[in-house]
């Protein structure tokens, strides 16, 4: 990843509190895990910023190696990487999400 | 190849003996044996092809003890890491993990 675009990346995640490196845009996932994030955020009422990866190939093969996570969607909480689809439904489904957005939102 | 009656023998034999490994295609049983080549104290692993057959999916559950202490996407990098050639030909995976 070219230092410029790293230094964007640091960026966009230091000054967002949510943010989701998905397939497609909010308005129109491209992929049923970038959707599935999407569609979780939207029913928790939070705002978030959503990057389309597919936009850019250097985005897209540098964030697998940003965040050390092969896949997409990739999710940021408060600057930390805080994992894919699969942990976000179940931390959705266990009420822990609530909590952890919560306080990232209010921190 | 297991057969339906011989997974659920499987589950309930995996309650006495503690370990069981769920995978019927040669290409799951493939990735379930490198997991447990790689991690420390499988006690479980199921891998499941969710692409129909095409080798392009797959939903894989471990337990093991190496996971221990680690966090959920710790643990899910470990697992990337072993599947990591496997990983790069596959649309998506899910995982399931959880310390023994």
């Amino acid at each position: 990843m070219s230092p410029e675009l790293k230094a964007e990346i640091d960026s966009v995640i230091a000054n967002n509190k949510i943010v989701v490196f998905i397939k497609g845009t909010r308005q129109f996932p491209q992929c049923g895990f970038s959707n599935t994030v999407v569609q979780i955020l939207n029913v928790m009422g939070v705002p978030f910023t959503d990057i389309n990866i597919l936009s850019d190939d250097r985005l897209r093969s540098g964030m697998k190696e940003y965040s050390q996570w092969p896949t997409f969607p990739q999710i940021y909480i408060n600057g930390e990487f805080y994992g894919g689809c699969d942990i976000m439904i179940e931390a959705y489904q266990s009420g822990e999400l609530k909590e952890q957005l919560e306080i990232a939102l209010n921190s | 190849m297991l057969s339906r009656g011989a997974s659920a023998t499987c589950v309930f034999l995996s309650q006495l003996r503690g370990y069981c490994t769920v995978a019927n295609t040669e290409a799951e049983k493939a990735i379930a044996s490198k997991l447990k080549e790689a991690l420390k104290g499988v006690t479980r692993v199921e891998v499941q092809d969710t692409s129909g057959g095409c080798g392009a999916m797959y939903r894989i559950a471990i337990v093991a003890e190496d996971f221990k202490g680690q966090s959920i996407v710790k643990q899910h990098q470990a697992v990337h890491r072993i599947l990591a050639e496997d990983l790069k030909r596959w649309h998506g995976l899910t995982l399931d993990t959880r310390a023994a």
